[in-house]
């Protein structure tokens, strides 16, 4: 009972010192940083400006302030030279432990203070979109544990050097340690810098709260072992700091509980279940990352085989969201055309853990070999009989991961309460060797919690049953092999006057501000233009074509069979009607649906030329739209200028115009240039050379006219792909005429310092060189 | 407390004045002082950190060149320095605490008893400080030059002194002139400063806030268009430069002495 006694007056104490309530008050006004001049969430949604950034920018400097309050407070008797005084009424590690509890009781109450302080306003902007859940999980998860675990450091700091300047010093410098650029691929460190994954508005964080709430479990273990620990050498007696420990270790409760927990953080760490293993990407791997105007992510994408041939899929899929995973069953119809038995490779996602896998109703022996790779997959290796026909079925349990060595957190998918994505081989895995038939087609089912609406591609996904338990039943169906699947709190409305069905699958949260924004108008002109363009798609309404709106987190947008999808930071008002962000909202909404004619019903590549492909065409579509839509002007400044910048920009890289110097690079450096070079080219050359073909080849209507000829017809050399020869000889021209020259990718601005054009040319050259030696690298 | 005895041979030396006998005081005062700052566990330690983060700053993200530049042109070498500022500014705030501590202020009794004029025995401390500061910069800089010479082969340093001065004057006189200031009315500021400085250094600023320029450095080559600009300043970055020197220096003028540095 004296503890608590001692724990009153502490906390009385502490509330009339005039330093507590400076240090709240400070505090309190810090969150007012991230509202406009530390944005650590972006600005991709209006709750990441708006609910995230404060809260973060409170956090960091809550930690600080309360870190400073705790030096003061823990050396005010040592100052004073009273500690020969307080030591004989209060033992020693009583007193160490009751100003600790009182400040972090203070370092809570102060959290839902703020909380609460800045709500108001949180309401008032989010409107419609707010959450209640999602205010309070984000205040629990991100704004409360920082001031906590800066008490503890310091406190702990402070009682094993027993000097202020140096405690509040040790305690900035593990704050950089965890903060710092370094960590920018991590979630393991007590990260706030939540600028590459995407706040959601709309559609839940979950999966960004389990990540942050498992990671600062592991360093409040830490921070907790460590006070304890520093609660032994709290100097007893008159002794030093040995002396102190050794007499203080005698209460033994202390060091063992300290162990256990530094042993419970370093298992939590060891094993943390949210990132892969994969390695860090070599250059010959890079090509395949790319930026664009966002990222965009051709899923379900399926590889060449030789042995197997897949006739038949049948999918199971039943969502724990509440813990992240599903839990699934595939089941494969295969004919063993070759009659070989032996080991064949299953590629699965890095979270996924096969349970067991039988073949035509016998078990067989599998094994996982832990390869992780870019991106989040690996390979297991099973044992297939030489029975000419494979009925094959896979028990699995998967739990969507981020990758690690990406130079960002990225969350590609994520199952969650609020919001699934998922898709190809992340849903189920697959055979690497296995070619689908023409005939190929798979069914299944999908058990959800009710209320989430499932958006699948293929045939548009029915509810089957309710069953009863919180959960639904839905069919799906489509041709191939894999499926991609999107599944919330969606709306789905039919876009009005297109020439085949198209639907708009979006998340309640934002019906009202899309009936005010009219974004079914947008929509609808995209696909009008396309059509009236190229000719319409092949959808019907049991196959129409889907547009969905997914979470902020995955960046960019894609298109997979008949499902054309865009984070939901290009549906916000601010960047739809920002005439400062030009048509950059609009134009990923518009480049994703184009992408259903160039990319998914019409592919284009070129074996030789790794520059043109489907993005090239959707480039340039896009641009012609805009420039229908909103003049000349508009069209020439957010497209044509964007690609000359970009190109430029990448010809203008120090080591493309000096190659000589491109050995002191590390790999994955030189894997950031050659990812440079392949953005450059695919999103800004590829778009200027058809440009270019346009004017050469007679104009806009020239251009039209083969585009749709290319597009109803295909290509001829290596049909049904258009390459950069069919483009070519659709257009009468040559390699060479569309070379790019500095007149192209000129800056027509007149600046007078702008080098002359001959210097733009050798400048070109000597780039080209250095474009030369990068691939080369890259291909060793 | 080193005692100072006088030496009573060269008293009587016809050719000693007061003046030498001083200078001889303020050389040996200014050694110790000096000597004081860079001999502790927490100087070293700051030196190795500063070393490693220099290292890892050079060879992530300067080495790739900023604003495609040269990774030793003038605007990439400015924003290294700027990157690891931040740290040599937490140093000068360590140093500046060094002399509003209890410590020394509790032998402040005994130091204001030299026989030498306070205010230059105050000026010999602020110079040791400022001598210890730019010591420790020599360890980025030192390692900048080394750094380019051993890997591009590139010795031509002296461009390389219109951004190190662009970087270090103005954000180092203003800091130490508040670190001065808030040493003189209350010690615990200075921790205030120290974080402040760090947080400048990571979040990112508006270029009007920006401590160190970094965000001036990386931008204005591309503004430019010209492909590897020589080193240039904006009249509103002239401006905004001055005025921070000129705040710092002011603050440092402004009773200069920090109550606590002397009883």
């Amino acid at each position: 009972m004296r503890f608590f006694s001692y724990l009153r007056v502490e906390w009385l104490r502490l509330l009339r010192s005039p330093v507590t309530w400076l240090t709240l008050l400070a505090a309190s006004l810090t969150p007012l940083i991230g509202y406009g001049i530390w944005q650590p969430a972006g600005t991709v949604t209006t709750a990441a400006v708006v609910l995230a950034n404060p809260l973060l920018a409170g956090a960091l400097g809550g930690a600080f302030l309360f870190s400073a309050l705790t030096v003061y407070e823990l050396n005010r008797v040592k100052k004073y030279h009273m500690e020969s005084i307080t030591d004989s009424i209060v033992p020693p590690l009583t007193a160490a432990a009751v100003k600790a509890i009182c400040l972090l009781l203070a370092a809570i109450l102060w959290a839902a203070a703020v909380a609460a302080l800045y709500l108001p306003y949180t309401i008032y902007s989010l409107g419609s979109s707010f959450q209640p859940g999602e205010y309070l999980r984000f205040s629990a998860i991100f704004l409360l544990p920082m001031p906590v675990m800066a008490i503890l450091m310091t406190a702990a700091f402070w009682q094993l050097f027993r000097r202020a300047d140096l405690s509040f010093i040790a305690f900035t410098a593990v704050m950089l340690i965890g903060l710092g650029p370094w960590n920018t691929d991590t979630y393991l460190l007590y990260w706030i810098d939540l600028s590459s994954l995407g706040f959601s508005g709309d559609l839940g964080n979950t999966a960004i709260y389990r990540m942050a709430a498992y990671s600062r479990a592991i360093w409040l273990l830490w921070f907790g072992s460590l006070w304890l620990f520093s609660i032994l050498c709290i100097r007893v007696h008159g002794k030093k700091l040995p002396g102190s420990l050794i007499r203080n270790v005698r209460k033994i409760w202390l060091p063992i509980t300290a162990a256990v927990m530094v042993a419970g953080g370093a298992f939590l760490f060891a094993g943390q279940p949210y990132m892969d293993h994969e390695s860090p990407l070599e250059p010959d791997e890079s090509g395949a990352v790319s930026t664009g105007g966002g990222f965009t992510v051709y899923m379900g994408e399926e590889k060449e085989t030789a042995s197997l041939l897949l006739q038949q899929t049948r999918l199971d899929l039943r969502f724990d969201t509440a813990a992240g995973a599903v839990d699934g069953q595939v089941r494969y119809q295969l004919d063993n055309s070759a009659g070989k038995a032996g080991e064949y490779l299953l590629q699965a996602s890095t979270g996924c853990e096969i349970r067991q896998i039988t073949v035509n109703g016998e078990p067989v022996s599998f094994t996982d070999l832990d390869n992780d790779y870019y991106i989040l997959m690996k390979d297991i290796a099973v044992e297939l009989p030489e029975d000419d026909i494979l009925d094959v079925i896979i028990d699995y349990r998967c739990s969507p991961q981020i990758p690690a060595h990406a130079g960002a957190l990225i969350l590609y998918y994520e199952i969650s309460p609020e919001y699934i994505c998922l898709g190809g081989l992340h849903a189920a895995p697959a055979f690497q060797e296995a070619r689908e038939t023409e005939s190929c087609s798979y069914t299944g089912q999908v058990t959800l919690p009710t209320g989430m609406e499932l958006v699948s591609s293929g045939q548009t996904p029915r509810i089957a049953q309710d069953n009863g338990d919180g959960t639904t039943l839905w069919n799906i169906s489509g041709p191939g092999s894999r499926t991609v699947i999107f599944a919330g709190d969606y709306r789905r409305i039919r876009i009005p006057g297109t020439e085949f069905p198209v639907y708009f699958c979006y998340s309640r949260n934002h019906q009202e501000a899309f009936e005010e924004m009219n974004i079914e108008e947008l929509l609808h002109q995209v696909v009008t233009y396309c059509t009236e363009h190229y000719g319409p798609l092949p959808y019907t309404e049991d196959y129409p074509l889907n547009i969905v709106m997914t979470s902020a987190h995955l960046m960019g947008g894609g298109a997979s069979d008949n499902l054309s999808y865009m984070g939901e930071s290009f549906f916000t008002a601010e960047n739809l009607t920002d005439p400062a962000k030009g048509g950059s909202a609009a134009e990923v909404i518009a480049h994703e649906i184009i992408h259903q004619w160039w990319g998914v019903q019409r592919m284009a590549i070129d074996m030789e030329n790794s520059d043109w492909s489907a993005e090239a065409l959707t480039c340039y579509a896009t641009y012609r739209m805009m420039k229908e839509l909103k003049g000349e002007d508009y069209a020439r400044q957010n497209y044509i200028e964007v690609w000359q910048e970009k190109y430029q920009d990448m010809l203008d890289n120090f080591y493309l115009r000096h190659p000589e110097y491109q050995d002191v690079l590390s790999a994955d450096q030189r894997a950031a240039l050659d990812a440079l070079i392949f953005d450059a080219s695919t999103y800004a050359k590829a778009p200027l050379q058809i440009l270019k073909a346009e004017q050469l080849a007679g104009g806009e209507e020239q251009m039209d006219q083969i585009l749709r000829k290319l597009f109803q017809n295909g290509g001829t050399e290596l049909p049904p792909y258009v390459t950069w020869q069919d483009f070519l000889d659709a257009c009468g021209l040559t390699e060479e005429q569309l070379a790019l020259t500095p007149e192209d990718i000129a800056d027509t601005g007149a600046n007078p310092l702008a080098p002359s054009p001959a210097q733009s040319a050798r400048n070109q050259e000597i780039s080209a060189e250095g474009v030369k030696k990068i691939e080369a690298i890259s291909f060793e | 407390m080193k005692q100072y005895h006088l030496n009573k041979s060269r008293l009587n030396q016809d050719h000693l004045t007061l003046g030498s006998l001083t200078k001889y005081h303020c050389a040996k005062i200014f050694s110790y002082e000096l000597r004081r700052l860079l001999a502790n566990r927490f100087t070293l330690g700051l030196a190795l950190i500063t070393a490693f983060y220099s290292y890892w700053i050079m060879n992530q993200e300067i080495i790739l060149g900023v604003a495609n530049t040269a990774p030793w042109s003038p605007w990439s070498f400015g924003v290294y320095m700027a990157r690891v500022m931040p740290l040599l500014l937490t140093a000068l705030l360590f140093f500046i605490s060094f002399h509003t501590s209890g410590q020394a202020r509790a032998v402040g009794t005994l130091t204001s008893t030299a026989a030498i004029p306070p205010t230059r025995f105050r000026l010999i401390r602020m110079g040791a400080i400022l001598t210890a500061f730019l010591l420790l910069t020599v360890i980025p800089v030192g390692y900048g030059w080394g750094f380019y010479a051993a890997v591009f082969r590139c010795t031509g340093f002296i461009t390389l002194a219109a951004p190190l001065c662009f970087v270090l004057l103005p954000s180092a006189s203003l800091v130490m002139g508040a670190g001065i200031l808030c040493g003189r009315h209350c010690p615990a500021l200075l921790y205030v400063l120290m974080a402040l400085v760090l947080a400048a250094g990571i979040i990112t600023l508006p270029q009007w806030l920006d401590l160190f320029g970094a965000e001036y450095l990386a931008s204005r080559p591309a503004e430019l268009e010209i492909l590897d600009p020589a080193f240039q300043m904006t009249g509103g970055q002239v401006i905004g430069r001055g005025v921070m020197i000129t705040a710092g220096v002011g603050m440092l003028m402004w009773k200069t002495i920090p109550k606590r540095m002397v009883p």
